[in-house]
């Protein structure tokens, strides 16, 4: 009896939409708690409603969506910046009291970072040593044949000095 | 290697989580939630403000948790009336002039009057001459005549 007086009066409606007074909010909770069919009737209102809801919803501009991320975003950037100012490592307490002009940083890979400058300097080194290694060999077997050929010539000399006569 | 990352300071995958929660959760209800809002505020660029307020409060983050259509109803027609102006406030008297005596055309101005003006029940009541048990018959004249059309 009790329960049809709740699921005709408009309560129940009340209490889902959240417009229902506090007296009769506390009175229906209580008893939600010891009705189970009640408590099924209000869900499968909850259901109906959701359904009207949904059926009345509006797809919001995807700007919306945008300006959540972002400030989401911000607030996570607050959140970790709080964090670290409030809660400072003894560690990097003790680095920061130095006084040093750098930043030190945990790095974990194998790489080194250098000037891009570096890069230029690298390839002209790295031509003018081909070139003259390139100049170093042509020289070497160039001196090596004249020396060949001197050799050759003092041979011929001696040998045409001393044939008989 | 000094580090100035800290241990003992709430996880990146935490934070992660739950921002993605409440985006999953803005995926799933924000178009609801802009009905509704709309529904209060029928004023687009500040119902859109009230949208992203609504998905940035803090009750936003219990629902993250157990997502119920019902909550969000509710969070976010607290957030819409909170938001209106003062001047919308007063449209309660203009409105009251336009009832009928159809039943269920009362019941649908009890439910705009209720739900989306946020007047009491009592208020409501004084109003339009009712009762305060014929003004949440109202409610469910309402839903039952949308569950039949």
């Amino acid at each position: 009896m009790k329960t049809h007086h709740y699921l005709t009066s408009g309560i129940l409606e009340a209490y889902l939409l959240g417009v229902i007074a506090e007296k009769e909010k506390d009175e229906l909770e209580r008893e939600l708690a010891t009705d189970p069919d009640l408590l099924a009737q209000l869900d499968e209102l909850e259901a109906n409603m959701e359904d009207y809801f949904i059926r009345n919803s509006v797809t919001p501009p995807p700007s919306v969506r945008e300006k959540i991320e972002l400030r989401l975003s911000e607030t996570e950037i607050e959140k970790w910046e709080d964090v670290n100012t409030t809660e400072p490592n003894p560690k990097a307490k003790k680095s920061q009291s130095t006084e040093s002009p750098y930043v030190q940083v945990e790095i974990d890979d194998t790489h080194i970072r250098v000037h891009k400058l570096w890069r230029t300097a690298f390839i002209a080194v790295f031509i003018l040593s081909k070139v003259f290694l390139i100049l170093g060999l042509y020289y070497y077997f160039k001196s090596s044949s004249l020396e060949q050929e001197v050799d050759r010539l003092k041979a011929t000399t001696q040998s045409t000095h001393s044939a008989p006569r | 290697m000094w580090a100035l990352k800290q241990a003992n300071k709430p996880s990146i995958s935490q934070e992660a989580l739950i921002f993605m929660d409440k985006i999953a959760l803005y995926d799933r209800y924000g178009s609801i939630a802009y009905g509704i809002i709309l529904h209060v505020i029928p004023e687009p660029e500040l119902a859109q403000k009230v949208l992203v307020d609504l998905f940035m409060s803090p009750q936003i983050q219990a629902c993250t948790e157990i997502p119920t259509t019902g909550e969000i109803i509710r969070l976010a027609r607290a957030k819409a009336l909170a938001s209106k102006t003062v001047s919308n406030n007063s449209s309660l008297a203009s409105t009251a002039l336009i009832a009928t005596n159809d039943t269920t055309d009362l019941a649908k101005l009890v439910f705009n009057l209720s739900f989306c003006q946020g007047c009491s029940t009592d208020i409501i009541a004084e109003k339009l001459n009712l009762s305060p048990t014929n003004v949440l018959k109202a409610f469910y004249t309402y839903f039952k005549y949308l569950r039949s059309s």
